[in-house]
């Protein structure tokens, strides 16, 4: 296939799709996780807080890799 | 201080074995081995392809052919698979990277120098921080720096989602990538230097033992140590390369056009 | 009394018995991927975000595995 560039996507292909997956799934649950935290601080409602938003990132997580990775027609 | 085993082996080799002190008694804190090395490192570099390229000719000299090769190898089989045709401009950034980090991961392989720069967390952040800098400058460059943002930061997703997704996207953009870059680099320096260490002080450690069937265990220690060497071989080359590679494809993904 | 105690950390022990299924599900998954590009190379361009997906799927219950060690 000589001379087929890559179609200019925002998607990087290969060595750089397996660290995008992981980064999206470790920073989702990072960062809601963390947010999920400190609602548990604030509430008090000792750890459901934290379930629910290490969930909620890893939701988020795993849409946007389909999103991203999965470029289905 | 390191702990010594008996026999006054520094065994187990520890993080403090990586502070080195400096090259001038008393003076100079900042002046190690390690900055030795990072200088050398950068003067072989010059030295070599202003030497390589002294008279270039069309039928090239060995030592150009090598220069050639090197620069081919990261002008063809990283910038312009990777960036398409606009990565020819990137072509030399991204072979002097990856000459120097193969260089420095190297060090930590020839005997008598024996530890790589990388190995202190230092090295790869700056280089880390360079190639942050330089993907987020080429995306601000070319499309404007509010459009490059709203490209990098809304995903293609309903609007009732986007308050989730978007603290996700900040973060694995603008925050993991420069953070896995130094971190990916430093940590297979550091453990395998460290592994190294483990290995070969270890047979020292083990020869010191009183028993005859403890002592022959060194040799098998020892031996290990050789076999780990040759992975960290292929470990230096390939982190360069996975190093050069990360930072082209976000060259790339900032410069992509949006669908 | 007790019967029957566990000392040491449970967290652990959890995270380890939650490994195991994500680590078989990662593994049939890129099984499938190469297999189905050894029966049929030029498949590999179109299977590769099912590929993607579905090692996010599985990995994210490995991940939850791990963080629920820390939180409960």
């Amino acid at each position: 296939m000589a001379g087929d560039k890559t179609p200019p996507d925002r998607d990087p292909q290969g060595a750089g799709a397996g660290w995008t997956a992981l980064a999206y799934l470790i920073g989702g649950m990072l960062v809601w996780g963390f947010v999920g935290w400190l609602v548990d601080r604030w509430l008090h409602t000792g750890g459901i807080a934290i379930a629910v938003g290490l969930i909620a990132g890893l939701a988020g997580a795993v849409y946007l890799i389909a999103r991203r990775l999965g470029g289905m027609t | 201080m390191p702990i010594l085993a008996e026999g006054g082996i520094p065994f187990p080799p520890s993080v403090e074995d990586f502070y080195l002190p400096s090259l001038v008694e008393g003076a100079y804190p900042w002046l190690t081995k390690f900055t030795l090395l990072v200088w050398v490192a950068v003067a072989v570099l010059i030295i070599f392809f202003l030497w390589a390229y002294r008279n270039p000719q069309l039928v090239p000299t060995k030592r150009q052919w090598i220069a050639e090769s090197i620069y081919g190898f990261a002008r063809d089989g990283v910038a312009k698979d990777m960036i398409g045709h606009e990565g020819v401009r990137f072509a030399p950034y991204l072979t002097t990277l990856f000459c120097f980090i193969l260089l420095t991961n190297l060090f930590g392989l020839i005997p008598l120098i024996q530890v790589s720069p990388n190995s202190h967390i230092a090295f790869p952040i700056v280089l880390a921080v360079i190639s942050y800098v330089l993907f987020i400058w080429v995306g601000i460059r070319k499309h404007g720096a509010g459009k490059f943002f709203k490209n990098a930061l809304i995903p293609p997703a309903p609007w009732f989602v986007l308050p989730l997704l978007i603290p996700i996207e900040f973060f694995s953009t603008f925050i993991v990538r420069p953070v896995t870059l130094a971190l990916r680099l430093f940590a297979n320096m550091f453990a395998g230097h460290m592994i190294l260490l483990v290995f070969t002080l270890g047979g020292f450690a083990l020869l010191g033992a009183n028993s005859i069937a403890v002592k022959s265990v060194s040799v098998l220690s020892w031996g290990m140590a050789i076999a780990l060497y040759f992975l960290e071989v292929i470990v230096a080359l390939l982190q360069a390369y996975v190093f050069v590679v990360l930072t082209a494809s976000y060259v790339q993904g900032a410069l992509a056009d949006e669908h | 009394m007790d019967y029957a105690a566990v000392e040491g950390s449970l967290s652990a022990v959890g995270y380890g018995l939650a490994a195991i299924g994500p680590g078989i599900g990662v593994g049939l998954i890129f099984a499938a991927y190469i297999q189905a590009t050894a029966r049929q190379p030029e498949s590999s361009r179109l299977t590769i975000p099912y590929l993607w997906i579905g090692f996010a799927v599985v990995e994210a219950l490995a991940l939850l595995g791990i963080a629920f060690g820390f939180v409960f």
